[in-house]
């Protein structure tokens, strides 16, 4: 009784799904950093900058929104 | 203490109001049961000599059917209406609100069954009326609609409402379908000697559910 | 903003660590297992699948129990934190519930002689994989986050107290049922067998605790990008109403 191939295949199916999910992460971590990057790039609006210094109406103070 | 029975007394009459002026929940859940019932008289040979222990499964499943119909059916009528916003609002404790609408669906369910019970003892020439069969159906529903009352309302408030309800519910609810199976196999055979194990189990189930559901109801509606 | 920096460094390298350390403690545990421990003698080189199940089942529940824990702070506590460490639990969980199911199978079939049998063990395990799933279809259809985060902490809670009455109610059911039951004659294990186990459990919970760094940080990120996402799109519209 050595039952060799159903070791072998539980292994196997058992890496395969470990490593699958592992890149799966990785994928995700790229995802996000693609994201980052086009959040960062496409608007002028990146959000690391403070409030102050957009080049848009600022929300406080402004004579639109007293109305 | 009063006070607090009064007002689920209430919630309870409002559920009961609607349904007598509406009449859709009751009716559709009682011919869904039946016919299920009389469906698995074709599926499975519910006249030979195992007919008390498929029929028992038969019926808890047909109970099952008609009771997520019921649970969908019920808040579904709520959320149309707006009217459990209106509850919500009401100066109650939520969990107030919780037992009204787990003894209105538990009322509803529990009704189905003891009218469609008698239609299936003589449909399969089963001794149905003891007085342990209705302790069971009793305690079965119980944690039926504890879960049922809980899950419906966060089914209700999600894209895929019929699809979900049955879904989250089945694998919570299995152990209560094997111990009311079970019990119900037992006593229509009338070999109850080990049906107190399945009595604990379904008694202890219950009361669980019951307070985690009343514990957790009050951040459910909120969301 | 300096000092979430510094804590997601730390994060990492924590990452870091746990990831050398279950490659390392895994790849002893499988030598032990494949090449050091003996052939079982009634069971064969299948009996060494038990040196990934059995962590791994370890691990499935050990998940769920977190993923429990932070459901119960999530609704308790109503922070963000909860929930993010709650959904990276249940989708590892998920993962080696899979696991589990799939290597006990590739046990069952050379030993039982049979891919699956409703025994209790498996179909307890059967049942934890359907509401991990349950788990992820409501959060899937939930609409918001916040939703999502109570909804599933909700299941999780649930889940967990049923766990243990669905394996008392199917080992009373199969009771009531007499079939020929299988057990293992594992009572007396060797000592190499039980050395290989015992790291493998270990390079296993290793494993866990890495994968888990992994997910939460992935998590954390998704939200905080959402949150600029909103702020983003807030903040455009904010200034079409002005111009």
């Amino acid at each position: 009784m050595s039952n060799l191939n159903y070791l072998f295949a539980a292994f196997l199916i058992t890496w395969i799904v470990i490593s699958a999910y592992l890149w799966m992460l990785g994928r995700q971590v790229q995802n996000l950093k693609d994201e980052v990057d086009s959040l960062t790039e496409g608007s002028e609006l990146s959000p690391d900058r403070p409030t102050g210094t957009t080049s848009l109406p600022d929300a406080d103070g402004h004579p639109i929104r007293q109305h | 203490m009063r006070d607090a029975m009064g007002r689920v007394s209430v919630v309870v009459w409002k559920d009961l109001l609607t349904e007598v002026r509406t009449k859709e929940l009751f009716g559709g859940m009682m011919i869904f049961a039946v016919l299920t019932i009389i469906t698995f008289n074709f599926a499975f040979d519910l006249t030979g000599t195992g007919r008390a222990a498929s029929g028992a499964g038969a019926m808890w499943v047909a109970f099952n059917f008609a009771g997520f119909l019921g649970l969908g059916r019920s808040i579904a009528l709520e959320r149309d209406r707006g009217s459990l916003d209106g509850l919500l609002l009401c100066p109650v404790d939520r969990g107030t609100i919780f037992l009204g609408k787990f003894i209105g669906n538990l009322l509803f369910i529990t009704l189905v069954e003891l009218i469609s019970v008698p239609i299936f003892g003589a449909l399969f020439n089963l001794d149905v009326i003891q007085a342990t069969l209705l302790l069971v159906l009793v305690l079965g529903t119980v944690g039926f609609a504890a879960i049922g009352t809980l899950l419906a309302v966060m089914a209700a408030s999600t894209r895929a409402r019929e699809v979900l309800l049955p879904v989250l519910m089945f694998p919570i609810l299995l152990p209560v379908i094997i111990a009311s199976v079970r019990a119900t196999t037992m006593i229509l055979t009338h070999e109850t000697g080990d049906l107190l194990p399945w009595l604990n189990l379904l008694g202890a189930y219950d009361v669980l559910f019951l307070a985690i559901s009343y514990l957790v109801f009050d951040r459910v509606v909120e969301e | 903003m300096r000092t979430s920096g510094a804590r997601g460094t730390q994060l990492a390298n924590l990452g870091l660590v746990l990831g050398v350390l279950a490659g390392i403690s895994m790849a002893i545990g499988l030598y032990l297992g494949l090449v050091y421990a003996p052939m079982d003698a009634v069971q064969g080189n299948a009996q060494r699948i038990f040196y990934i199940h059995v962590p791994m089942a370890w691990v499935a529940f050990l998940a769920f129990f977190v993923v429990f824990v932070a459901g119960i702070m999530y609704l308790w506590k109503r922070e963000l934190i909860w929930d993010q460490v709650a959904r990276s639990s249940a989708e590892i969980g998920l993962v080696f519930t899979t696991l589990v199911l799939v290597t006990g199978s590739f046990w069952g079939r050379p030993i039982w002689g049979t891919w699956w049998t409703w025994d209790a063990r498996l179909t307890t395990t059967l049942l934890l994989w359907f509401i991990f799933l349950g788990y992820f279809m409501i959060r899937a259809y939930a609409g918001d986050r916040g939703r999502a985060a109570t909804f599933s902490a909700v299941i999780g809670i649930i889940g967990f107290f049923d766990v243990p009455i669905i394996y008392l109610s199917v080992n009373w059911w199969r009771t009531l049922h007499p079939q020929a039951v299988i057990t293992l004659s594992g009572a007396a294990m060797p000592g190499q067998m039980v050395w290989a186990l015992m790291v493998c459990l270990l390079g296993f919970t290793l494993l866990y605790a890495y994968l888990m760094v992994q997910k939460l940080a992935i998590e954390q990120a998704k939200d905080k990008l959402i949150d600029y996402q909103f702020a983003l799109s807030e903040r455009e519209a904010e200034g079409v109403t002005a111009a």
